[in-house]
């Protein structure tokens, strides 16, 4: 005979709740590890195919990252683990099965975690059953797939501490109440309410442009932080500020996701060791709980309605001032909505109207807090003596930011300004935006004809009582001013800007103004190493006053993909000079001429065949855009052109048959032959983008033609 | 030993138990009864552990039940609302109370399933509610339990498998000397089985007695007199406690209590024209004590 102790842990009853799931658990992991192979496997088949089509092309394999791999485990976190947790512990929500679970000679502690380790387990067996359906075909297939296996397995403990989030969740509001509408509310309450309460709360802030989001300590606020709600929102609402991808490979929401787990394990526990049996079927163990729970459901609706008075409250018209009015209408419909559906009684519905006063006070106290809190920021006026100093606000590059150069190079200026005057500069833009800003004049806060040549910046700036982050819009002159500190700072042996981040490999894309953009990976890595050597060699006084220039355009621009430390990847964008990197522009020149051949040949013929019997922007389009090389300025003068004849005269007399030089004249070409499928033929020319090189002089009098 | 002390539970603010203190013997088979609401499932629940007191104590062995699986696994408990995994067979039931129960015994499970003529591969939901309850019942026993609770058990049950149940709980109470709790509105069904009767109102234990004792310590007499007479003709008799006096013509009808054959030979000594002594049924014993008591209400 077994001893039965207070263990907290039964081994039978671990056995009996994965007996009791074995249903759902087997079809999960049998849909984990399909769709895994099915995704992987025929990714690598379709390279394997163009490998067999293209012998003589390198085939670019695309990284294949842990969301790419298993994006069905999603569904574990989502699906299996909520409904999981409700098979095994709906026997809560009645009476008789609640009543027959208590009376077991299992301590309530035993129950809850032999069961929730029951659900833990098959929820590791569908995260396993996805990885094997990544790393089968990654062996198998080894030629044709490259997998970021750091991110899989990422993916795959992230996926284990989000379904260990949700089931504990779960469990709290289970313990707490005894309806699936109540298990549900509750659960979505605990899950989404606070991030969802942030959200709406941080959407005050986007309100106010003077506060900045790039504070250290703002970090908890961010979506990205919980992985859940930054998934969700992120689809549903399009409030991430990262992509999806990053929630699940950084270490911070791990963290912050574990963390979250054990408290809300160890409420669990609390709740349902007190989990009185009768409360099943009741949607709350007592009024005073219901009570709660219908005013917290009316004011997450309610907040939202309440940051959009306090955001608009300076521009208030009648039409809002009604779409409000209605919207409090509604909030008391879902107040008695929500005690009817959870009561199933009109007598409790009705019962229930006195709590709206509270409603009402909690209204007020938020949008009076909120309005105070706004207040209380623009109240932030120091003097100049009162600042310690002032710096940028750095930016910590997300998943989905879209970087460039400049921009990279700046955030590396960490260092403090302490010049008092320029201190005094910043302070008075601020005092000015904060002025315009409460008289509600945001016309000209955005731009008048003088406020139109600021730029916003972000700052962040200590006082002795502490520091505070502000978006300040910076006029031209104390620009300036910050710029030449910036450029002392990188000439006085800061050589950070010229390392430029690493790109995710096979990532790179290099494309032109013209549109035209090739993929080989191989000329793209030959082309960034040789631009990282001249970036050793270049003065950041040049580099600075080119990439700012207004006339110098890029020959070509680097596009890839970087991963930070934290596993977040943002896109980053590098402009080529051919000023500053003049061999990594003749380099590109010769690829694209090499490249180019066959397709001006077959524009050729088109040109000097067929397109005389074809009516312009009816059977097709033309776009030129030359850049006509003034060899006195040194400088090229752009002039756009729609003319069949100019495209004509290029390819009959214009053509040179050599790379671009850096100081011959080229055009943009973009040929569009229109066809539907009853005219296409494949073998026919329908158009694409070039860039050609053309003798400056037959340019330069088409271009005078032409006007 | 069961002991309840002080016994309170309170739902919001209904109270389904007032300070109810009992003591149960090992090895007796106790019967309660009372109307609907009187308490009788929240005692149990309360024996095995699904509730917690709100005042007072209970206890089996000198144990607290709640959160014990050392009392808890003695214990087997087929409530009146049954429960079963959502599409189980009795087989799979089985396992589960396997998995709980460390002494589960499945010979005993098998023997019993045959006894009864059911079929542990079918679906409960096919079971009759007769065939659901006999096998909530062969499924608690098989636990091997020394307390064994019964709530409302019989109802469903056709006589003969109520009888059949009935020889189950007495064979199991005379193999391990185990003590059974059977609660159920009709003392009926309670007579024949039980030791101890207890009759619970309104949250409160108000009669409890051997049974043996109620039937022979209260019985009925029919007299007659030739001449007038009333009451008060018997005061005189000692130790004698007339329940209930009705007279119709000159017959008497009257509710005793007090030593039979005392009472029965002083009778005899005033010559009445006719005497008979009449046994009273479990409910007549329960309405008359109720009334005694000041309860009027009725068990069916």
């Amino acid at each position: 005979m077994r001893e039965i102790n207070k263990k907290p842990f039964s081994v039978g009853l671990y056995i009996e709740g994965l007996r009791q799931l074995r249903i759902v658990g087997i079809l999960g992991v049998i849909l984990m590890f399909g769709s895994s192979m099915v995704m992987n496997v025929s990714q690598a088949l379709s390279y394997r195919r163009q490998a067999t089509l293209y012998p003589d092309e390198s085939i670019v394999l695309y990284p294949v990252d842990g969301l790419d791999a298993m994006s069905f485990l999603l569904i574990v976190f989502c699906a299996f683990a909520p409904i999981m947790t409700w098979i095994l512990f709906r026997f809560m929500n009645k009476r008789n099965s609640s009543d027959f679970m208590f009376a077991i000679p299992n301590t309530r502690l035993s129950i809850y975690c032999s069961y929730l380790s029951a659900i833990m387990t098959w929820i590791a067996a569908m995260i396993l059953a996805g990885l094997i359906g990544v790393l089968l075909p990654a062996a198998i297939f080894s030629n044709y797939l490259n997998i970021m296996y750091d991110t899989v397995f990422l993916f795959a403990l992230s996926t284990f501490l989000c379904s260990l989030q949700v089931v504990s969740a779960i469990l709290i509001a289970m313990s707490i109440t005894g309806t699936l509408f109540s298990n549900i509310i509750l659960s979505g309450m605990l899950l989404f309410g606070p991030r969802l309460l942030i959200t709406m709360l941080l959407a005050v802030q986007e309100n106010i442009p003077l506060l900045c989001n790039n504070s250290d300590g703002l970090f908890l606020l961010k979506n990205s932080i919980n992985p859940i709600t930054g998934f969700v929102f992120g689809i549903v609402f399009g409030a991430l500020d990262c992509s999806t991808k990053s929630v699940f490979y950084s270490a911070a929401p791990m963290i912050y996701s574990a963390v979250l787990s054990v408290i809300y394990l160890l409420l669990a526990i609390f709740f349902f060791q007190r989990r009185k049996s009768e409360t099943a079927g009741k949607s709350a163990p007592n009024p005073i709980l219901q009570a709660i729970y219908r005013i917290t459901i009316t004011m997450m609706y309610c907040i939202a309605v309440a940051v959009i008075i306090v955001s608009e409250c300076d521009e208030m018209t009648s039409e809002m001032i009604f779409g409000i009015v209605v919207a409090y209408l509604v909030a008391v419909a879902l107040y008695f909505l929500f005690e009817l559906i959870m009561t199933k009684s009109l007598r409790k519905m009705w019962k229930a109207a006195p709590g709206l006063l509270i409603v009402l006070v909690l209204n007020g106290i938020t949008i009076f807090g909120m309005r105070a809190a706004i207040h209380n920021a623009y109240q932030f006026q120091p003097t100049t003596d009162q600042v310690e100093s002032i710096s940028f606000a750095q930016q910590n590059f997300g998943s989905g930011d879209y970087i460039y150069y400049i921009n990279y190079v700046q955030n590396k200026y960490k260092e403090e300004i302490k010049d008092k005057n320029l201190i005094s500069n910043i302070l008075k833009n601020l005092k000015e935006d904060t002025t315009l800003l409460e008289d509600g004049d945001r016309n000209n806060y955005y731009g008048n004809e003088l406020r139109g040549t600021y730029t916003g910046m972000d700052f962040k700036i200590k006082t002795k009582s502490g520091t505070r982050y502000r978006y300040i819009r910076i006029d031209p002159k104390t620009q300036r001013a910050l710029m030449e500190q910036v450029q002392q700072s990188f000439q006085n042996g800061n050589e950070s800007w010229r390392i430029p981040p690493e790109p995710i490999e096979g990532s790179i894309w290099i494309y032109n103004n013209g549109g035209y953009n090739w993929n080989d990976s191989n000329k793209e890595t030959v082309l960034f190493d040789q631009l990282k050597e001249e970036l050793q060699t270049i003065d950041f006084t040049d580099w600075y006053d080119v990439n700012n220039s207004e006339t110098e355009m890029a020959t070509f621009y680097f596009n890839y993909e970087v991963q930070t430390e934290d596993k977040e990847t943002y896109q980053f964008n590098l402009p080529v000079y051919a000023s500053l990197y003049p061999k990594t522009a003749e380099l590109y020149n010769t690829y694209l001429y090499e490249n180019e051949k066959e397709e001006i040949a077959a524009a050729k013929q088109f040109v000097e065949t067929k397109m005389q019997a074809l009516k312009l922007n009816d059977d097709y389009s033309v776009y030129i855009t030359a850049y006509y090389y003034d060899k006195q300025s040194q400088s090229y003068q752009t002039t756009d052109i729609s003319n069949p004849a100019f495209l004509k005269k290029i390819f009959e007399e214009g053509l040179l048959d050599q790379p671009i030089g850096s100081t011959d004249s080229y055009v943009d070409i973009n040929i569009n032959v229109y066809y539907d499928e009853y005219t296409y033929d494949e073998d026919a020319y329908y158009g694409g983008n070039l860039r050609v090189a053309v003798k400056s002089d037959i340019l330069k009098s088409l271009v005078a033609d032409s006007y | 030993m069961i002991l309840a002390n002080n016994l309170t539970k309170r739902f919001d603010h209904f109270t389904a138990l007032r300070s109810m203190n009992c003591t149960i013997e090992e090895g007796c088979i106790y019967g309660m009864v009372g109307s609907n609401g009187a308490g009788k499932s929240t005692f149990l629940r309360l024996l095995t552990g699904v509730y917690q007191p709100d005042e007072g104590s209970i206890s089996i062995d000198g144990k607290p039940v709640w959160e014990n699986p050392e009392i808890k696994q003695r214990i087997a408990y087929v409530p009146d609302e049954l429960y079963f995994l959502n599409g189980a067979s009795m087989n799979r039931m089985a396992k589960l109370y396997a998995a709980c129960y460390p002494k589960f015994d499945w010979q005993y499970y098998e023997k019993r399933t045959k006894q009864f003529e059911l079929n542990p591969k079918k679906s409960l939901n096919t079971f009759s509610k007769g065939m659901r309850r006999q096998a909530a019942t062969i499924l608690a026993l098989s636990t091997r339990p020394n307390y064994i609770f019964f709530d409302e058990t019989f109802d469903g049950l056709d006589p003969v498998m109520r009888n059949l149940v009935k020889k189950l709980i007495c064979n199991d109470v005379l193999e391990r000397n185990a003590t059974a709790v059977i609660t159920s509105h009709s003392l009926r069904e309670l007579e024949d089985t039980c030791d101890q009767l207890a009759l619970l109102h309104k949250g409160g234990l108000v009669l409890e007695s051997d049974v043996q004792n109620l039937k022979t310590e209260q019985f009925k007499i029919q007299i007659a007199f030739s001449d007038d007479y009333d009451k008060s003709r018997f005061a005189a008799i000692p130790d004698i406690k007339i329940r209930h006096f009705s007279k119709q013509g000159s017959v008497a009808n009257m509710i005793v209590n007090g030593n039979r054959d005392k009472i029965v030979l002083a009778l005899q000594a005033m010559h009445p024209t006719i005497l008979d002594v009449l046994p009273l049924s479990l409910e007549e014993v329960f309405t008359y004590e109720m009334e005694a008591l000041g309860y009027a209400f009725d068990i069916e």
